[in-house]
């Protein structure tokens, strides 16, 4: 082969030896992030399991955004759009919601997205809207994630009239998901219905009576010894029943409570925190 | 010999007395005047914002020598129950709307009338004008105004498109029980409402018991009324008032300096309110419009001429019931007046 020859054989083949890497390129990203995707699924215990509220806080935002930096990669990645949308909510409501309102329900909003995007993919969005009728056990917890964001949300904004407008659409979710899968997140679907209910007074529809009756299912089983479904009860049946024994036996027993080094140790630790200062403004409330 | 001859014993009595006074007139200065307050919104609404600076700029400029102490979200009872523990002395102030108003001061009612205002610059005109007529009203009562807060322009919404009167005899409307207002503006549209209480409102609907209901854009949207309703007729009956009020006796009770402070502060934060409850009302219909709810308008001049007459009717039918001719007379006068100054 000839000078020529040879440099253009030699072009060719490295053509050819980048050519599939090109193609491959984003296969490869992707399967890295489904790799990586997997680890932070697996490894979410870790975080679940702390014992420092403070840690948490300052490690969580680090790993939300590695999440959504997966998820540019990876955007269909069903356990990757769920482990954010509780994550995006769950620091919104733990961390965030005392201090700002306005950066909680920035949050929320995106927990809700990445949660309605991991429904879509289940075929369980309806024009725009999750169908409770779509939904199945496999879809229920994006589900409860998206109806516990947009619900939180909408807490946070009763002053808007297009967020209030949504209640009616998310709390026929919430109780299919409690039909579908009751313990899912600690009984959270009976704890979500409860503070609905607790949520207006009682001549705009409110109803004191069956917020409590979905606290105490929250409280049974598996959301026995979830400590933030018993901060709710308090925070929501006691106040809008005016009921000052529930409310101050919940929070102290929140207060005394003895917490085992498991899933729950981190919201239960959070729960304490948010206790205490509840029951400081007790005189305000009764 | 006398004390006044004595000048150890004089000056024994002018240090007891000082301490006396001391004793007596300190603690009153500083003692903390905790109003007990009461209303149907809910926390985190734009009502329950305002009053929530209110207070705190209330505590701050009394130095903590007046606080309201706020039961929201109606914990307190509905506005009957609230208006009978402020007379037992168990609660000091409240936020009402109309009914709490009826129950205190049937007289200001006359502000919820049908069709007595045709837009804003008219309520505010009769309010600012009547403004003395009303505090007397509300004083002789045994309350002090502290300020108006405006619920907002009340809408008739049915499942049938009603474009005049003669669409309302098809439609089951709701009243809500014991409203003399809705009574005397019903008739006067020769409708036969439905009396319920405002709890029994969504169960009827979703029965069919009725299917035609009235009520502000920023109160259907949390009452979910309007997802049963198809139709709204964009021609608002009526405009609800409402007023933050304290009894005459917890007013008493506050320092001359205090008073001037809480009626400063009222008078500023529940005008601001009133701007945001009008601002939430107009959110509200642009909000009902993307729910789907069709927005018919009256068929013509002559139609809303119709429900302009009917609304005279139902006013002069309340006379007597909760307010006097004269009112009615210089309302009604005044708005004559202001209209004509109004054209261009």
């Amino acid at each position: 082969m000839n000078q020529p020859a040879r440099s253009i054989f030699s072009i060719f083949c490295s053509i050819s030896a980048v050519l599939p890497l090109a193609f491959t390129g984003c296969s490869l990203n992707k399967l890295a992030a489904k790799s990586t995707a997997s680890i932070i699924d697996k490894g979410l215990p870790a975080i679940y399991r702390e014992k420092d509220p403070q840690f948490a806080r300052e490690a969580l935002p680090a790993n939300l955004k590695l999440m959504e930096v997966l998820l540019e990669s990876d955007p269909g990645n069903q356990t990757l759009l769920l482990d954010a949308a509780m994550g995006f909510c769950g620091y919104g409501f733990m961390f965030i919601e005392d201090e700002s309102e306005t950066r909680a329900s920035a949050l929320y909003e995106k927990g809700a997205a990445y949660a309605l995007k991991a429904l879509i993919l289940k075929g369980a969005v309806k024009e725009g809207s999750v169908s409770p009728l779509a939904l199945d056990k496999n879809s229920a917890p994006a589900a409860f994630w998206h109806t516990f964001c947009r619900a939180a949300y909408v807490n946070l904004n009763r002053d808007n009239p297009d967020a209030v407008a949504e209640l009616p659409k998310i709390m026929p979710v919430a109780e299919r998901v409690a039909e579908l899968t009751p313990a899912y997140y600690y009984n959270g679907s009976y704890a979500m219905l409860g503070t609905y209910n607790a949520l207006l007074p009682r001549i705009l529809g409110g109803n004191p009576e069956k917020a409590k009756i979905n606290f105490d299912k929250a409280l049974q089983g598996a959301g026995a010894d979830f400590l933030l479904n018993a901060y709710m009860s308090a925070k929501m049946y006691a106040v809008a029943a005016q009921d000052q024994d529930y409310f101050e036996k919940a929070l102290n027993a929140i207060l005394g409570a003895e917490l085992k080094d498991d899933e729950a140790r981190l919201p239960n630790e959070v729960a304490k925190i948010k206790a205490k200062k509840l029951l400081e403004k007790k005189d305000d409330l009764f | 010999m006398t004390c006044s001859k004595n000048p150890v014993l004089l000056s024994v009595f002018y240090f007891l007395f000082s301490v006396l006074y001391f004793l007596f007139s300190i603690p009153a200065a500083n003692a903390q005047t905790v109003v007990k307050f009461a209303t149907l919104a809910p926390e985190g609404t734009a009502w329950m914002k305002t009053m929530r600076q209110f207070n705190d700029e209330l505590s701050a400029k009394t130095q903590g020598r007046v606080k309201f102490k706020i039961y929201a979200g109606g914990v307190s009872g509905d506005e009957k129950d609230v208006a009978r523990k402020i007379r037992l002395g168990q609660l000091q102030a409240a936020g009402f709307t109309g009914v709490g108003l009826g129950e205190i001061a049937p007289e200001t009612r006359i502000l919820d009338t049908p069709f007595l205002f045709k837009n804003t610059d008219e309520m505010d005109h009769i309010y600012k004008m009547l403004d003395v007529d009303f505090r007397k009203i509300f004083e002789s009562k045994g309350y002090i105004l502290l300020g108006w807060t405006e619920v907002g322009n009340v809408y008739m919404f049915t499942n049938t498109p009603v474009t005049n009167p003669a669409d309302l005899q098809k439609v089951k409307m709701w009243i809500w029980e014991g409203d003399p207002i809705a009574e005397a503006t019903f008739s006067a549209m020769k409708i036969k409402p439905i009396p319920l209480s405002i709890t029994d409102v969504m169960t009827s609907l979703q029965t069919g018991m009725i299917n035609a209901v009235y009520s502000a854009p920023a109160t259907v949207i949390p009452l979910q009324w309007y997802t049963k309703m198809k139709y709204v007729l964009a021609l608002p009956i009526a405009t609800a008032s409402g007023a933050v009020v304290i009894s005459k006796k917890a007013y008493g009770s506050i320092s001359k300096e205090d008073r001037q402070i809480l009626l400063e502060l009222g008078n500023r934060h529940f005008k601001a309110l009133t701007a945001a409850s009008r601002k939430d009302n107009e959110k509200s219909l642009a909000t009902l419009k993307k729910e789907k709810v069709t927005f018919t308008a009256p068929a013509g001049a002559e139609v809303i001429a119709v429900f302009e007459r009917m609304g005279e009717e139902a006013r002069q039918a309340l006379v007597g019931k909760l307010y006097t001719k004269e009112l009615l007379e210089k309302i009604e006068n005044a708005l004559k007046e202001f209209r004509v100054k109004k054209k261009p």
